[in-house]
């Protein structure tokens, strides 16, 4: 992960992560909160 | 609680002392005792990670805040990711690969003795402190729930942990925490499907009627610096909050040292990555599920059974009729629900959401006026959302279930404790017994020195939990004060990165950062997330400036 490449690998698949997740907690915000 | 559930928790706890020692492979040494060898497998040390910081206060509070307050509190964690992955790539190449048992020791390498011993300090002071709190939260529970005398619930939490944390080192503590984060994932799953299958509405309706009332709004866009549960403040803040913890608190860094190498250490952090926000998010929805729970099955007006008992016996006229405003408030609410759930688009449903909201306020209107009875009767605040989780786990769980849900309570409580023991044993005799007492000494007398040190910060934690009601204002001054050098501390690290910082800058830039949070705890209205990123930018602003200062003066 030191190299370049590795870091921004690691970094893109949490960042996928991350973005999955803030977008289906908001899903569920976004259909159901009056 | 039944036969049954008693027997798997005294089950749950005699299996984790038993094999917490049995898995302690090499701790006759100083190196196995503290980092068991760096020979750890990174899902081990990534478990042992997840289970130091899900406490019982997540399993009991957090699930209680889902419950009362719904989903907002996961924003907190926002910045959790991105901190493991500048973490990897920062400061857990530079502790595990400089072969240190913690993280301050580093400091007196790169800078000096003083900033080491400060920094020490300042964790021996607060997270002494803050594990006894760690015991208290759930004892404190439990006794009210059990009827037990509290210095009971201590011990059945603290001695089983001490005895495992002494004997086995590090690696009871890692070993026995892959099987307690697998007992409170499993705890809290099935929770979740006992909610499922018992609802005696669909899941959309169910969802509809929590998102009416707000429950289900995790993110709050708007950017408030007083604020602590905001997108920005979570993202940002929390960022800050997370590189302090995770990299720079020995009870969290020690678990990384214990990884076969800097690779398995990142892939460890990365774990928590990738589960935390999920796991939190998960913790929350089954308070929201309780919450739900209870708009059909009549939950008691207080949660802590204790506080309730002196309210009927100083003020039973008073508690009773609001018991009966209770029981028309409750059955007029659950009829609303019904009528809500039977309602499908358009201004019916609309219609529907509403009255039932006006129901809910209804009832929590009673509710404040039976907690502000509570609260005037008994001379304390009252903590009844700790009491939630609990009280529908006992009333209403299936048995063996109930059983196997407060296992999880212990375990969650434990493998925070044993990791506060093991890094508090390590800071005494690494940074202050070795370092200033007995430099030069053979590894057996340093390890039973270390296993003496687990064994006095264990019984300091359990007398501190004991006496935590009587405690209470100087333990929150001692965590208020904690708060001022966590991301002050973050601020040294970053400086110990940059080639150019020098000693004295380090170790004044942690003075003026410290003194910079308390100011602003103090005399403004910040969110608490916010200072350790004020905190960590004041100390390498001012150690930065210090140091070419410093060049300056030593060139001229």
């Amino acid at each position: 992960m030191t190299q370049p490449s590795k870091f921004r690998t690691t970094l893109i698949r949490v960042l996928i992560v991350q973005i999955v997740t803030i977008a289906l907690l908001g899903l569920l915000q976004a259909i159901y909160t009056v | 609680m039944g036969v049954i559930n008693w027997a798997i928790v005294v089950a749950y706890v005699g299996y984790v002392i038993v094999d917490g020692i049995r898995k302690s492979k090499d701790t006759d040494t100083v190196s196995g005792y503290f980092v068991a060898n760096r020979s750890l497998p990174w899902w081990v040390v990534g478990l042992s990670v997840m289970a130091t910081q899900l406490s019982a206060v997540t399993m009991i509070g957090t699930t209680g805040q889902g419950a009362t307050d719904g989903l907002r509190f996961v924003q907190t964690y926002l910045g959790l990711p991105i901190a493991m992955v500048i973490l990897g790539v920062t400061l857990v190449p530079l502790l595990h690969g400089s072969g240190v048992y913690t993280a301050y020791e580093y400091l007196e390498r790169r800078f000096d003795a003083k900033t080491r011993s400060l920094t020490a300090f300042l964790f021996l002071l607060s997270r002494g402190m803050s594990c006894g709190t760690i015991v208290a939260a759930p004892a404190v529970v439990f006794s009210a729930i059990f009827g037990l005398p509290v210095v009971w619930s201590v011990a059945l939490i603290g001695v089983p942990t001490v005895i495992y944390t002494m004997l086995g080192g590090v690696q009871a503590v890692a070993w026995a925490d892959v099987k307690q984060m697998v007992l409170i994932i499993v705890a809290l799953v099935a929770v979740m499907v006992v909610l499922v299958v018992r609802m005696p509405i669909g899941p959309d309706d169910a969802l509809r009627i929590a998102g009416s009332t707000g429950r289900l709004r995790a993110f709050d866009f708007s950017f408030d610096l007083s604020d602590t549960y905001t997108f920005w403040t979570g993202m940002i803040g929390g960022t800050f909050l997370m590189l302090s913890y995770f990299g720079t608190d020995q009870s969290q860094v020690q678990r990384f040292l214990t990884a076969k190498s800097v690779e398995q250490a990142r892939s460890s952090l990365l774990m928590s990555a990738y589960w935390k926000i999920p796991l939190q998010a998960l913790v929350l929805l089954v308070g929201v599920g309780v919450f739900l729970y209870y708009q059909f099955v009549r939950p008691p007006l207080l949660f802590n059974p204790a506080q309730e008992a002196v309210v009927v016996a100083e003020k039973g006229d008073q508690y009773a009729a609001l018991e009966e405003r209770y029981g028309r408030a409750f059955s007029a609410r659950e009829a609303a629900a019904r009528s809500a759930a039977d309602a499908h688009g358009g201004p019916t449903e609309a219609a529907a959401l509403d009255a039932f909201r006006a129901r809910e306020a209804d009832v929590q209107t009673i509710r404040g006026e039976a907690l502000d009875l509570a609260g005037e009767v008994t001379g304390q605040a009252t903590d009844d959302v700790n009491y939630i989780i609990p009280r529908f786990v006992l009333g209403e769980l299936p048995i063996g279930l109930a059983g196997l849900f407060i296992a999880g309570v212990i375990a969650a409580a434990m493998s925070s404790i044993a990791a506060e023991l093991n890094a508090l044993a390590t800071a005494s005799v690494i940074d202050f017994y070795r370092r200033w007492v007995r430099p030069e000494a053979s590894d057996a007398h340093y390890l039973r020195i270390s296993k003496g040190a687990t064994a006095f910060w264990g019984i300091f934690a359990c007398v501190v939990a004991t006496y935590a009601a009587t405690l209470g204002s100087l333990i929150e001054v001692v965590n208020q004060f904690g708060s001022f050098f966590y991301g002050s501390i973050l601020g040294v690290f970053l400086l110990a990165m940059m080639p150019r910082a020098r000693a004295a800058g380090a170790f004044f830039g942690l003075i003026a950062g410290m003194t910079t949070v308390g100011f602003v705890a103090f005399r403004t209205d910040v969110a608490y997330l916010w200072q350790n990123l004020i905190g960590a930018a004041v100390v390498f602003a001012v150690g930065t400036v210090l140091s070419v200062l410093g060049r300056g003066e030593a060139g001229a």
